[in-house]
């Protein structure tokens, strides 16, 4: 082949060890995932230390298997593991970890976010398997090296834009917190509103940079494939439109000095046009992203 | 005039125009999908139009800003100036004085940041900084939007897209009549260059269930006479040539090879007939009518690529694999039916003093051209773009003022920092680095 992509996988056929390996790891990493959030959810609850610590380990190994099972899925398809709602929503959970797992290296004090990280995750995981799983031949417009970066950069967008809504939900919730002793003493477990406030700004900004070039890489891809680098297709249009809500956002901030609950409001917003974009359009209106569908 | 030329050049009218721009967009894509002509409208391409304009308004006058804000010197300050900074801290070392400057320097220069000392009577200003550029990731994102603009502008005016279809063995001349459709741009003045295109061979390759597991096509280029290239097409593999670029097309289907002759031995037709695709009901026809040149004799004619005739009945097709191709005619000649039924490859029918032979079968495949000469410049803009968003975030802008003066065998100081972006970060940040200077020695 002188060109793209060419599955390895004999159509519709998947190697029955494969599917095994890969459905024993996915599972054991829902588990530990589960197993992490309700650790989470004690240590901020009781307030015990020892609880979010063993969290966040229980994080990181729950990270290895999630990882074991999107390799040995590449593995078996012959292609990344990006073509289908299941792959897609599966990677988007990994790189949330993954995000996650190296904010609160930097920040220790971000590792409560965990509580909604981690159950964030194991949900979107669940999710992944209600659609079917089975290896499908790629159809020709998707052989491509444009895939892995289009769709590795919109999963890591939407990872990106996963932090940024858990700090701004916390920082809302604070915000909203009653004022009574129990209340400051269970939300003094989280970081301050400001430091929030930031961390969801610089991951917003961070997934608008990676949105950006999933459209960038996504327009270049289509005028290889179909001689057209924009054609108004709902989804195109609707990644556009949440990337201009992000950036209505950002103007807000730099310009007006949104800060705070106000634009944490935007922030959560902003992620139901993501969540709607990428799992919803597909629904409701035919597009060319078609394989999004749960 | 200055009014005017402040209110377009406001960030106020951005935020306003933005979701008045998104608006439309999001109406449009969930309710209106596939009708792609409205986004083409007078009024949508007008608020696009105020948007592009309020960028350029307010992106331009502020390339001399950031190149000052660049590279100027950084102001002279004191202790008392520092005071109004939002960081601040006093601070005091009982160590003297060059050895404070040098566990400082160590300190900002391991962090990166660029340093200017100067001494004074006084003692020892430090001035540090980093991620001065960072400014400029804004203006350069905002021009990259304007170049792509550009392209797009550009392209919209001069481009060609059209389409044509060919049997294999055919050939295509780039020229306005060859084409089956054909939009030209109002600029792009008849720029059509003559070169030949001939389909060699279509591949389709088929999975174990017999469904289209990929396709493409080998063609050759002549140009003037001279075969200048030769490519194989697929989807995401065009052909470039002359600035045209040609696509393949999810589109193909048979021509069947149709001989007519009269009894004398004329033949009154003799050509690869490209029959229609259409899909009904979620299966794909091949289908068409046409008229047999200088005669009053009509064809229908639908080809089954895999035909079985169950019960000697109408024919039906196990596959699209073209295994046993078959036809189903109907030939008429004003209202009379002088053949109707199937005809095997290789078959030959005889009516009314006439023979007709199927001969033979090629596929043919459809491609998609398009001449755009903006493209490159709208690829230009978005990693202008791109690379210019990655500057803002890698870099903000931080500084750091110090203040050292030696009193009574001790250093007193005041260290002061602010931070274009992420304050609450910063500040984080900058405590980290006073209290690893002062090591909890704050006056």
């Amino acid at each position: 082949m002188t060109w793209g992509i060419e599955p390895k996988a004999t159509w519709g056929i998947e190697p029955k060890g494969g599917r095994l390996i890969e459905a024993i790891t996915f599972w054991a990493a829902v588990t530990v995932y589960v197993a992490s959030s309700v650790l989470y959810l004690y240590g901020l609850v009781f307030k015990k230390e020892q609880a979010l610590t063993i969290a966040t380990y229980a994080a990181a190994v729950g990270f290895v298997p999630h990882s074991v099972a999107l390799i040995v899925r590449w593995a078996a398809a012959g292609y990344p593991p990006v073509a289908s709602s299941y792959e897609t929503l599966a990677v988007v959970a990994w790189v949330a970890v993954l995000m996650f797992l190296a904010l609160q290296w930097q920040f220790v004090k971000t590792r409560v976010l965990g509580a909604a990280i981690l159950p964030i995750s194991f949900i979107m995981m669940g999710l992944s398997r209600m659609p079917a799983q089975a290896v499908e031949p790629l159809s020709p417009s998707l052989k491509s090296y444009w895939l892995i970066i289009h769709a590795f950069f919109a999963e890591l967008g939407h990872g990106s834009f996963i932090i940024a809504t858990a700090c701004a939900l916390i920082l809302l919730l604070k915000e909203r917190a009653p004022q009574t002793t129990a209340s400051y003493a269970f939300f003094d477990r989280f970081p301050s509103t400001d430091v929030l406030d930031d961390l969801s700004y610089r991951f917003i900004t961070l997934g608008f940079i990676l949105h950006a070039i999933m459209i960038v890489s996504g327009s270049i891809w289509a005028n290889q494939a179909w001689g057209r680098y924009w054609g108004w297709d709902p989804v195109e249009t609707w990644s556009l439109v949440t990337w201009l809500v992000y950036g209505v956002y950002l103007h807000l901030r730099l310009f007006r000095g949104w800060a705070g609950e106000k634009s944490a409001w935007l922030a959560v917003g902003a992620f139901v046009l993501v969540l709607f974009t990428f799992w919803g359009v597909g629904y409701v209106t035919p597009s060319i992203h078609r394989y999004l569908r749960l | 005039m200055r009014k005017i030329w402040e209110f377009l050049r406001s960030r106020k009218l951005a935020l306003t125009l933005l979701p008045v721009f998104i608006i439309p967009l999001v109406v449009g894509a969930l309710f209106f999908p596939g009708l792609s002509y409205i986004f083409s409208a007078w009024w949508f391409v007008a608020i696009g139009l105020a948007l592009i304009l309020n960028t350029l308004f307010c992106t331009l006058p502020r390339v001399r800003m950031v190149w000052r804000r660049t590279f100027r010197e950084p102001p002279q300050f004191d202790r008392d100036s520092l005071s109004k900074l939002p960081n601040q801290r006093e601070v005091g070392f009982s160590e003297p004085l060059d050895e404070v400057v040098a566990r400082t320097r160590a300190s900002l220069l391991k962090r990166r940041y660029r340093l200017k000392e100067s001494v004074a009577p006084a003692g020892v200003s430090v001035f540090a900084e980093k991620g001065r550029f960072g400014a400029w990731g804004s203006l350069l994102f905002h021009l990259g939007l304007l170049v792509v603009f550009l392209g797009a502008s550009f392209g919209a005016l001069t481009n060609l897209r059209g389409r044509f279809v060919l049997t294999e063995g055919q050939t295509f001349t780039e020229a306005h009549g060859d084409y089956q459709q054909l939009r030209e741009a109002p600029f792009f003045r008849e720029g059509h260059q003559g070169f030949q295109v001939t389909l060699d061979k279509l591949y389709i390759k088929y999975d174990k269930q017999g469904s289209v597991a990929d396709y493409f096509s080998d063609v050759t280029v002549f140009d003037e006479g001279t075969k200048v290239k030769a490519q194989r097409v697929a989807v995401n593999n065009p052909l470039s040539y002359g600035n045209f670029v040609f696509f393949q097309s999810a589109r193909y289907g048979f021509s069947p090879l149709l001989i007519i002759e009269d009894k004398d031995g004329r033949t009154l037709l003799r050509a690869f007939v490209s029959l229609n695709r259409v899909e009904k009901a979620g299966r794909v026809q091949w289908i068409d009518t046409f008229s047999v040149p200088d005669t009053d004799l009509r064809i229908s004619a639908q080809f089954y690529p895999d035909a079985v005739a169950p019960g000697g009945l109408r024919l039906e097709t196990k596959s699209i694999v073209p295994k046993r191709p078959a036809l189903q005619l109907n030939v008429t000649q004003g209202k009379k039916v002088l053949f109707r039924g199937p005809l095997f490859l290789p078959g030959s029918v005889n009516f009314d003093g006439m023979a007709l032979t199927f001969a033979d079968v090629r596929q043919w495949s459809e491609f998609y051209v398009t001449k755009d000469l903006g493209i490159p410049v709208v690829f230009t803009g978005f990693w202008l773009a791109v690379f210019a968003l990655g500057v803002r975030f890698l870099f903000a802008h931080k500084r750091i003022w110090l203040v050292l003066e030696p009193r009574r065998g001790r250093v007193t100081g005041a260290v002061a920092g602010t931070s274009d972006r992420y304050h609450a970060l910063f500040k984080q940040e900058f405590d980290k680095i006073v209290d690893e200077l002062t090591q909890s020695q704050s006056l």
